[in-house]
């Protein structure tokens, strides 16, 4: 056989005499019949003409490689410096960590968009020159200013009442959200920037991607990208929609798995090669692990901790129950119950259904999905005792991780709940059952 | 049209983009169509010839003449072969007469005149030839060759190595003194 290196170099050699040989055989221009292309095509070209191939991979990079990035390295970053890595890490691992990885990292929320938005007007600004570049940039600097706004406004109104960023950051994630139900307005600023604006945002990053991408004919693998997260953002974002958790939880993976096909191809074509994706996968394992770990405590029994109330009046919950005298006031008139019937209304307390308590009577909003505290509040004329009532819930959805107060009030024969800002009446079946055990209890 | 090509980032490069495509558009759906049998697939791969044209506009002449006719008519062969086999669901195999898969070669009788050597690669396998091209011809790496191509660069590799191969056992049939 034919040394290598002697082939090569004949063909080499004779490379341009056998291109010329191989020309003749083509058919000249006068013989080729002019071919009328569609406008698809044409408009294609035009994009094409209209970005550097190049440029479009920088571009791409941007817009999904460097996001990501930070998001995850964030995530990452946060869990292990804020939960004392690694005695608590490895205790919490199911429970608050995997909440933490998602809300913490949420935390930086505007740093990232903030990022987002110097690199795009950057990157599309600073070298564009066609107009249709400009526009783009334009579009989605925009829309990144909204959810950025929202988020500082969220992040830092928050940081007020807790005496500082630090100590906001410092929170756990059931602290740092139960702050949201205290102060309606960040609770509906951070609902307003997840429903609206960062919506908005991911509308204009995905034109944005579209405008790249169709010239090169892999917008395909955007559409499989964007109509699982736009299903599943809009299942999580708007809870009017009362979606199952079940199907909550499918759409998500659904999305998972097709973002991270979408990105690996994507980026097999931009980026070429294998080694050279080893980045990108990278940041998709740790993004799918990060979201996805969220979703290993759905349905696991979790300790819900105690909730700051408005009033700071939380005490020793279960010793109270148990043993301070409980007196049940009927109009004007105050009757302490005897220790047997005492015993037989902290026995139906404690096993009030709560999940009943929230859906009927047709209230059924996301702030009663989730852990709630139910205060009975009991008094005599000597010493008020307040009888607290918690009952471990179900791990509640990641979008309504939040902690819900109510206090049942007894007053002149009538029941009523107050949660922490609007109050509400009791389901009538709820108040016979109460109201029937206290005649009980009276008698 | 030609506001077309001004957003091209140097005024050079938009020009030379509009000679080839100019030039040699119809050509290259000529050949696409010709493998493919379609002409929506054939827009397709012209296309993505195009793409490559602006990826490797400095390595091509300034003036448009045979070396970037060669190079526009490989990239489009290359790709349209590459979507043929898609669409016939082929994996890579050696080209074989007894297994009747079409290599779109140039038949030897058609060539001119020239000495063997040129002649055995001009008649390659179309996949062989333009794979020799781009890389002895133009001087592409096998790095850009696999983006260019949108292939790894291994397979890159193996490519030219089968055109090697090939070559070296027509040389040897027509007894070509090495």
């Amino acid at each position: 056989m034919m040394d290598e290196n002697r082939l090569d170099q004949l063909i080499e050699e004779n490379i341009t005499e056998a291109r010329t040989l191989w020309l003749d055989t083509l058919p000249h221009k006068e013989e080729i019949p002019r071919h009328k292309f569609t406008t698809e095509f044409k408009l294609k070209i035009r994009q094409l003409a209209g970005m550097k191939y190049t440029f479009k991979q920088a571009v791409w990079l941007v817009l999904m490689g460097i996001y990501p990035c930070i998001h995850g390295a964030l995530t990452v970053a946060l869990a292990l410096f804020f939960f004392n890595f690694p005695t608590r890490l490895f205790t919490m691992l199911f429970e608050e960590v995997a909440y933490g990885l998602l809300y913490a990292s949420e935390v930086f929320m505007p740093l990232i968009y903030v990022f987002l938005l110097v690199n795009i007007w950057y990157t599309l600004g600073s070298t564009a020159r066609s107009n249709d570049i400009k526009a783009t940039h334009a579009v989605v600097s925009f829309a990144s200013i909204l959810p950025t706004l929202l988020s500082v406004l969220t992040i830092f109104g928050s940081a007020q009442l807790q005496e500082g960023l630090l100590l906001t950051l410092y929170k756990t994630t059931i602290e740092f959200t139960g702050i949201f139900l205290g102060r309606p307005i960040l609770g509906k600023l951070f609902l307003l920037e997840g429903a609206v604006a960062t919506p908005l945002l991911m509308a204009a990053v995905f034109w944005a991607g579209h405008r790249c991408l169709f010239a090169k004919g892999h917008a395909r693998y955007l559409y499989l990208m964007a109509i699982p997260a736009g299903v599943y953002s809009a299942f999580w974002h708007y809870p009017i929609l009362q979606t199952p958790e079940v199907v909550l939880l499918v759409s998500k993976w659904i999305w998972l798995v097709c973002a991270a096909v979408a990105v690996y191809k994507l980026s097999h074509h931009l980026l070429g090669g294998r080694m050279k994706q080893m980045p990108m996968l990278l940041v998709l394992a740790i993004l799918v692990l990060s979201f996805g770990m969220t979703d290993l405590t759905v349905g696991m029994p979790a300790k819900v901790p105690m909730i700051h109330s408005t009033d700071n009046s939380l005490g020793d919950v279960f010793e109270d129950l148990d043993t301070a005298p409980v007196s049940v006031k009927i109009g004007e008139k105050w009757v302490e119950l005897e220790p047997a019937k005492a015993d037989a209304l902290r026995t139906y307390l404690k096993n009030i259904d709560l999940e009943e308590l929230g859906q009927i009577g047709g209230v059924r909003s996301d702030e009663w999905i989730g852990p709630v505290l139910v205060r009975i509040r009991i008094e005599d004329d000597e010493k008020p005792c307040k009888l607290v009532f918690c009952q471990e819930y179900e791990q509640p959805t990641q979008r309504t991780q939040k902690a819900y107060k109510m206090e049942l009030v007894f007053d002149n024969g009538e029941c009523y709940g107050y949660s922490t800002s609007d109050p509400l009446k009791l389901p009538l079946k709820l108040l016979d059952a109460i109201e029937k055990e206290l005649e009980a209890a009276h008698r | 049209m030609w506001f077309w090509f001004a957003a091209i980032e140097s005024p050079e490069d938009s020009m030379r983009f509009e000679a080839i495509y100019k030039n040699y558009r119809d050509l290259m759906y000529y050949t696409a169509r010709k493998i493919l049998g379609d002409d929506k697939d054939a827009e397709d791969v012209v296309h993505d010839a195009f793409v490559a044209v602006i990826d490797c506009l400095d390595r091509l002449p300034t003036q448009v003449g045979p070396k970037t006719r060669a190079f526009v008519v490989a990239v489009t062969e290359s790709k349209a072969i590459d979507l043929y086999r898609r669409r016939k669901k082929l994996t890579f195999v050696e080209y074989d007469d007894a297994l009747a898969i079409p290599d779109f070669s140039c038949p030897i009788e058609q060539l001119a005149e020239g000495n063997a050597v040129s002649r055995a690669i001009a008649a390659l396998p179309a996949e062989y030839r333009d794979i020799l091209l781009l890389r002895f011809d133009m001087g592409l790496s096998v790095r850009r060759l696999a983006g260019l191509l949108g292939k790894k660069e291994d397979t890159v590799y193996k490519l030219i190595d089968r055109a090697r191969t090939r070559l070296a056992r027509e040389l040897e049939k027509e007894g070509a003194a090495l």
